[in-house]
């Protein structure tokens, strides 16, 4: 079974380019590539890919509210943020809203194909910027909670990660394969999306 | 030390009196006229308060007297009349007083008010009764009445008016349980007594006789006088109503043929003016419980005009009213002035006295001596011509001496005759003094103008020249039988005597020289405690104590501290041991109660008697003095009789810059000159009362010196603070303790100096600090805040334009990018055009990825020391991994969210990359060691197992050389550069964490 992935980009040399990258690729199947959010939202939950491509800077609704109104409705579809620069704001936004990795669009095409299969096994990239906010994030939340959110081990891999260690030395730093320390990343961010909607669910609450 | 003068008076005692009772007596008086501050001279009664304070009630005016000071009240002061009547104490410093008008005036505290009374009006009053049950009568011109608080009732006593058609003019009144005696004044000429019976209202009773109602004496008795005698009113029978007039009891039997209005009444005697045959006031009369009377002569100014009253106060001292001649006061003194010892003959007058055991003999200016003994007075006739004194007397012998002569009597007791025989005399050229003295042997020792001679069987024994100038002042034996010989200048010289060996007669055995006495000598002598006193020309009186041949001195006393006069003429020591003391101008006595306590008494001085003290001397009991013109002091032995009631020190007036003000505790800060008159009245001897005082609070922590001037105290300039003033008095009689006083009272400051002011200016100052600080720290405040928001708005621009350049730039490199890699894919057979798109590709990676990094730099989110380890870090491992060259990193995991600057996030990365550059660059190194080391400062340590760096070619890398200290200098680090088996660099930033 190919990965079936999907582009959201309104760049059309970058789209278009990206889509003949993707095709070229035996184990990956283009299903569907949009130049706005607003296509997309209308499409994606009909196609259920299993990774969406998604630009940040859309013109209209921007790819991270594209993800919060599709999310729902694509529960077996991850979202890759495609972006220019990983530590940008808008990047942590969208891992919380619902978006399981990043994509640097400097990226080596080779590069961006691994990323893509990685995702889909479960493993997320994580840069020590962003990890270092998501620790933050945590760390809030347990305060007002007062549970631990995160297992050990992904506290753990979240700590070293912030401090500016590589996967390759976080793996050989824990013992584990590299593989395993993006399953754990991959399982922070789900967290992370939990536990955006919990505050989503919370807010709408409290307005009440 | 100044030690407190203290004078005493003492208690009669009447036994010494009548021992000398022939003598022709003056008792001191003192007497009080408007020289001396009285209101008027014509007084009409005496009374005084329960505090002491004494009124005279005059035909003009109202004088108070607390022995201080009289304060007068007229019709200027507020009295309806200068007339005064009667005065009652009602209350605690008030009293009524009646004077001659309707009005009823009060005195309180010093200051007259009008009463309002309720029911009637006030009717004028001539006497204030005040009955057993408390009740106070008015007795008027209008009739009778009865003053409840203050309202006056009109009581009925039609009777009374019945029998006369003019208003009754009551006068006094005194009374017994329900029924009062009237009578009327003498203006009706006494004419008519009178019973009232409270109960019913009325007058139930009369008798038409003329006569004075006295008054009540201390037993309840009420005594009624008329032309002829005394009466006492039958108790019993008035308390049935009936008016009975009894004699007086069997003890007054002197009084029940007389008659008198001037009777005072103490507690177990009766004073009474006696009046002669001629119906003149001549003398006054005590008489006791047993009848016994003591009289004493009238002053003779007080019989010039009619003597209105005799009031005896609470110390028992005598005062006279009299209408036209003031006040006459008469103390009782331990001090008796005989001023003619003979009757009225001056020539008569004693000119010298000499005592000797028991005996005294007078010797007078004529041809008569007088000798007391035991037996009594006996008067000689002599056939001496000159001014003698007689210095010896032995069996029937006495021996005289005037200036050239010496003389032996014989004394002829049955004629009451002595014939003087003339046994020495001297050349004209010499002459005796005062002092002869007679051995044990009889040899007679004589001080002469030129020497001491003594003197064998009438002829010369010895001489002892004296100094040139030297006077002989005296010659004594003392209990060794040396003769002491006094001399005015040069100290005293003691000599034993030989008789056996008369041409060695006197020989010295020691000299008290004048260096160790005090002043020029005058007079001399030993008390029976040994102590040596000399009295001096200038210099008071000396006592001293013998030590091994030396004189100690232990007192002295002087005019400083209580004697009356510093030249002592006479010296003498009583049986007592008390020493008198003869002064140029009066006598003194020093009374020891212990050889530490003693004070001085100026016996004279408080009896106004001055006068020169020729001689003093002491007998058994008395000591007597004598003064050149022949009066007689005669001193009674002083005796402690405790008095009772110490005369309460009061606060008697409070002056405000010279203004009267009502006695309060509270005085502005402009009222700070405050006079406080104060008093203790005590009438022995007023004058001598003094004062000390203390004002705690003016940090003066000493007394002041005691002084009567002090019963006002001047207090000038206080400053506002809390005072309380301290005040003490002494009398003039040890009987007497020292009376005291404490005001408190309080200046109260300046509003501007209060602490409530001082306070809010306290506050209002400190508030415009706080202001000040408040509005300095909000400037600087403001101006850092707009460093901030123009550091804040600098770093918003560097975000936006990193937005911007990430947003477009990067989405145009992107686009680049993803353009030439579909040409490439399209065109994959074609080398050349695979190279040339493969290379836009990478550059535009590369742009792409240096364009991350700025906009890492620039973007204000990354601001911590925690991003720019962790970025720095993660930056070098990708970068040295991209060039296939190992690294082992070293960071501290733990990192502080610090903030840090852009500038130094941006010099610290760029410098980092710049060293990894070169490294990649040059040193064709194989493995790098980066750490990071937070410890204050920032320690960067990259090291590298390359090459090294050729210091000789470093143009190659010069510029980055030069970028890395430039980069470093602008955030204060520094870059230095070793080689250690490759090249280490070692960054290092100072942190303000």
């Amino acid at each position: 079974m190919p990965i079936k992935v999907s582009i959201v980009e309104d760049l059309t040399e970058i789209r278009n380019g990206l889509a003949e990258l993707v095709s070229s690729d035996k184990e990956l199947l283009m299903t569907g590539s949009f130049g706005d959010a607003e296509s997309a939202i209308e499409k994606l939950p009909m196609l259920q890919a299993d990774i969406v491509i998604m630009d940040i800077n859309l013109p209209g609704i921007s790819g991270i509210d594209c993800i919060r109104l599709v999310k729902e409705k694509c529960p077996g579809t991850q979202f890759m943020m495609f972006t220019v620069y990983e530590n940008d704001e808008k990047v942590l936004q969208a891992l919380q809203s619902g978006a399981s990795g990043y994509l640097l669009k400097r990226t080596e095409p080779q590069r961006i194909l691994e990323s893509i299969k990685e995702l889909n096994q479960g493993g997320s990239p994580m840069s020590s910027n962003i990890a270092r906010k998501v620790l933050n994030i945590f760390l809030q939340e347990k305060k007002i909670t007062k549970k631990e959110i995160l297992s050990d081990r992904e506290n753990e891999v979240l700590e070293l990660l912030a401090g500016g260690l590589l996967y390759k030395e976080i793996a050989e730093r824990l013992f584990i394969t590299h593989g395993t320390v993006r399953q754990h990343i991959h399982n922070i961010y789900e967290k992370l999306h939990v536990n955006n909607r919990t505050e989503a669910v919370n807010k709408y609450f409290d307005r009440k | 030390m100044r030690q407190r003068l203290l004078l005493f008076a003492y208690i009669f005692v009447l036994i010494a009196i009548w021992s000398v009772a022939s003598f022709a007596q003056q008792y001191p008086f003192v007497h009080y006229t408007p020289k001396d501050g009285l209101v008027s001279s014509r007084v009409k009664k005496c009374y005084q308060d329960s505090k002491g304070r004494m009124y005279f009630l005059t035909y003009g005016g109202l004088s108070v007297y607390d022995g201080a000071r009289f304060r007068n009240y007229t019709t200027q002061n507020g009295l309806a009349n200068n007339v005064i009547n009667d005065i009652l104490e009602v209350g605690d410093d008030s009293l009524l007083i009646a004077c001659n008008a309707s009005t009823l005036i009060a005195l309180v505290k010093g200051k007259l008010v009008t009463v309002k009374t309720k029911g009637i009006s006030a009717p004028l009053i001539n006497q204030f009764y005040r009955h057993d049950d408390g009740s106070i009568y008015l007795s008027s011109d209008d009739g009778l009445f009865l003053l409840k608080k203050d309202t006056i009732n009109a009581l009925n006593i039609s009777r009374i008016k019945e029998e006369q058609s003019e208003a009754p003019y009551l006068g006094n009144i005194a009374g017994v349980g329900n029924f009062l005696i009237i009578t009327t004044n003498e203006m009706k000429f006494n004419k008519g007594i009178y019973v009232y019976d409270i109960k019913e209202d009325r007058i139930c009773n009369a008798l038409n006789i003329e006569g004075f109602l006295i008054g009540k004496d201390k037993k309840n008795n009420i005594w009624f006088s008329n032309a002829e005698q005394l009466f006492i009113v039958d108790r019993k029978a008035l308390q049935k109503g009936k008016l009975l007039l009894n004699d007086p009891a069997e003890e007054y039997r002197q009084l029940k043929y007389y008659s008198t209005v001037n009777i005072a009444f103490a507690n177990d005697v009766i004073w009474v003016v006696f009046r002669n045959k001629d119906f003149r006031n001549s003398e006054i009369r005590r008489i006791d419980e047993k009848g016994t009377i003591f009289s004493m002569p009238l002053p003779g100014q007080a019989t010039i005009s009619y003597l209105k009253n005799i009031f005896i106060d609470r110390e028992n001292t005598i005062w006279l009213s009299n209408d036209g001649e003031g006040v006459f006061k008469i103390i009782h003194s331990p001090l008796q002035i005989f001023e003619k010892l003979f009757g009225s003959s001056t020539e008569s007058s004693i000119s010298n006295a000499f005592y000797s055991n028991g005996t005294t003999w007078y010797s007078t200016l004529t041809n008569k001596v007088l000798r007391k003994s035991k037996a009594g007075f006996e008067e000689y006739t002599i056939n001496l011509k000159t001014t003698f004194f007689i210095f010896h007397e032995t069996g029937n012998k006495i021996f005289a001496a005037d200036g050239q002569n010496i003389y032996e009597g014989l004394i002829q007791g049955k004629k009451k005759i002595i014939e003087f025989q003339k046994i020495i005399s001297l050349p004209s050229n010499d002459f005796f003094k005062k002092r002869i003295v007679v051995s044990r042997n009889g040899e007679i020792i004589s001080c002469q103008n030129k020497g001491v001679n003594v003197w064998l069987n009438n002829k010369i024994a010895y001489h002892l020249p004296l100094e040139k100038n030297e006077s002989a002042e005296d010659l004594f034996f003392d209990k060794n039988g040396r003769l002491w010989l006094v001399k005015r200048s040069n100290g005293i010289s003691i000599f034993d005597l030989h008789p056996e060996n008369p041409s060695q007669y006197l020989q010295p055995v020691f000299q008290f020289g004048k260096e160790q006495i005090l002043g020029s000598l005058r007079s001399f002598v030993v008390d029976k405690r040994g102590i040596i006193w000399i009295g001096t020309r200038d210099d008071g009186i000396a006592g001293y104590e013998q030590q091994n041949y030396q004189l100690k001195r232990l007192y002295h006393f002087y005019s400083g501290n209580g004697l009356t006069d510093n030249f002592v003429t006479a010296l003498a020591c009583d049986s007592s041991n008390n020493v008198i003391v003869g002064t140029q101008t009066g006598l003194d006595r020093i009374v020891f109660d212990s050889s530490k306590s003693y004070r001085v008494e100026n016996l004279s001085k408080s009896s106004n008697f001055f006068g020169y003290i020729n001689q003093a001397w002491c007998d058994a009991k008395q000591a007597y003095a004598l003064t050149p013109s022949g009066v007689l002091l005669q001193v009674s032995p002083s005796i402690e009789t405790k008095r009772n009631n110490t005369p309460e020190l009061l606060m008697e007036e409070i002056k405000v810059n010279a203004q009267t003000v009502s006695q309060r505790i509270r005085f502005s800060h402009k009222e700070n000159n405050i006079s406080f008159l104060v008093a203790a009245p005590s009438f022995i001897d007023e004058k001598q009362v003094s004062y000390s005082y203390l004002l705690e609070g003016s940090g003066n922590k000493q007394w002041s010196d005691t002084s009567s001037a002090n019963a006002i105290i001047n207090l000038t300039n206080l400053s506002a603070g809390n005072y309380k003033l301290n005040v003490k008095a002494f009398f003039p009689s040890s009987t007497y303790k020292p009376a005291e006083l404490s005001y408190s009272f309080e200046i109260t400051p300046p509003w501007r100096a209060t602490w409530w002011f001082r306070t809010i200016a306290g506050l209002i100052f400190i508030g415009l600090l706080i202001l000040g600080f408040r509005f300095y720290y909000k400037r600087r405040l403001e101006k850092q805040m707009a460093a901030l928001e123009k550091q804040k708005a600098i770093e918003q621009e560097r975000t936006r334009i990193a937005t911007d350049m990430h947003d477009d730039l990067g989405a145009g490199l992107s686009r680049i990018k993803f353009l030439s890699q579909s040409i490439l894919n399209k065109k994959g057979d074609d080398k050349m055009i695979a190279t040339e798109l493969g290379k836009i590709t990478s550059y535009s990676d590369e742009m792409s990825e240096k364009m991350g990094e700025i906009i890492w730099a620039l973007n204000e989110k990354n601001d911590t020391l925690a991003d720019l380890i962790a970025y720095t870090r993660s930056y070098t491992m990708e970068y040295l991994a991209n060039h296939n060259i190992e690294c082992e990193a070293d960071t501290p995991l733990q990192l502080p969210a610090n903030f840090i600057t852009g500038e130094m996030r941006r010099n610290i990365f760029l410098s980092v990359k710049e060293c990894l550059h070169n490294i990649v660059k040059h040193a064709q190194a194989s493995k790098v060691f980066f750490s990071v080391q937070l410890n204050g400062i920032m320690q960067i340590i990259i090291h590298d197992n390359g090459k090294g760096i050729d210091w000789n070619n470093q143009r190659a890398f010069s510029n980055g050389i030069d970028n890395l200290n430039k980069r470093m200098n602008e955030i204060n680090g520094s870059v230095s550069f070793s080689y250690d088996q490759g090249t280490r660099v070692l960054l290092k930033v100072p942190l303000t964490l």
